[in-house]
């Protein structure tokens, strides 16, 4: 699954976004979810990780990238239901033709779809500490209805998203 | 809902200052009087804008991004040049060149809404998105001609501030065209 973000894009931008798709799936009992965003902006975090190693992000291998992508994703998002933590696991890398996608999971335990109703809430701080207009558009799909929003400085990065 | 705010957000977004300077400039002329002509202008602005975004977004059309950006800031330069030739008068004109302009400032946009927005729901996003640019823009007209009022008030040479205005505007666009062309 783990593919390697090549380092540049193509597409210059201005602005910092990234888009995260969040789904109740029942068929699989667990939460996936995907992150879309700029390999630039991705990079430009990794090298940050690694400023103290004294490492830059291209020296790493595809294992060693994944360590480091699973270690980010999993500080940077949290997941909660009715109050209830549930741990993001990451799943892999993948990598379009402008974009970088990071997958994770959540596991949800044997709740039924009924028992995922109610108050979900998510922190999403990606690559917030790196740029501090850093926006995270996040779409939470429950049942095949969906919500959007997004995780800025002026929402703490947080969200509740009600089902 | 989300997209709606999302535009509001875009256009008032002191980061993104290149637009606010397009719609300080392209309001010089203007008052609380002009009212109509007001709407017209923004308007055109917007649809220009929202024609673009959504061909660039969908890769209809997909030009440079450094050459957008220049074209923008050279649009920022030109609407202020427009209006000295014109002594600062309301011309009908101002509609249609704001309307072409609006196009360059769209396709600034078309890299950022392809990205953020979800293909099942693209075009369902867009007007809201577009909505919100036209209403953050007609929020930020109306500040800037109640500032134009409030100093025309303490003022009373409201020629004066429109010449200083376009002084500030000319050299910040001067020094974008500048910036850009280094690229």
């Amino acid at each position: 699954m783990a593919q390697d973000p090549a380092v540049h894009t193509k597409v210059r931008h201005e602005f910092y976004v990234s888009v995260t798709d969040f789904h109740v799936d029942i068929e699989k009992g667990k939460i996936t979810g995907v992150v879309k965003t700029f390999p630039d902006d991705w990079e430009r975090a990794m090298n940050a990780l690694l400023q103290e190693k004294v490492m830059r992000y291209v020296q790493l291998d595809s294992n060693q990238r994944a360590a480091l992508h699973g270690q980010y994703l999993e500080q940077h998002i949290q997941l909660n239901l009715n109050g209830e933590a549930m741990a993001v696991e990451y799943f892999g890398t993948s990598r379009g033709p402008d974009e970088v996608y990071l997958l994770f999971t959540a596991e949800y335990g044997d709740k039924e779809l009924e028992e995922l109703s109610g108050n979900w809430s998510i922190k999403h701080t990606l690559l917030a500490d790196i740029y501090p207009s850093q926006e995270n558009i996040v779409i939470f799909h429950y049942d095949g209805r969906k919500q959007t929003n997004s995780c800025r400085e002026s929402n703490d990065y947080r969200l509740n998203f009600n089902f | 809902m989300f997209y709606f705010n999302l535009g509001i957000r875009h256009i008032t977004d002191l980061e993104g200052y290149d637009h606010m300077l397009f719609l300080l400039a392209l309001t010089l002329p203007l008052s609380f009087g002009q009212w109509k002509a007001t709407l017209k202008w923004i308007t055109a602005f917007t649809v220009g804008h929202s024609l673009s975004l959504g061909l660039a977004a969908t890769e209809v059309v997909r030009p440079p991004s450094e050459w957008v950006e220049l074209g923008i800031a050279v649009t920022i330069a030109m609407t202020v040049g427009y209006h000295l030739i014109n002594g600062f008068k309301v011309v009908q004109g101002a509609m249609w060149l704001s309307g072409i302009f609006g196009l360059i400032h769209g396709l600034g946009f078309g890299s950022y809404y392809s990205f953020i927005a979800q293909s099942d729901s693209f075009w369902w996003a867009w007007i809201p998105f577009n909505a919100g640019i036209e209403a953050g823009q007609i929020l930020v007209v109306l500040v800037l001609l109640f500032v134009y009022w409030a100093v025309e008030k303490i003022w009373r040479n409201p020629k004066a501030l429109k010449w200083m205005l376009s002084g500030v505007i000319l050299t910040l666009s001067i020094q974008m065209i500048l910036d850009r062309l280094s690229l």
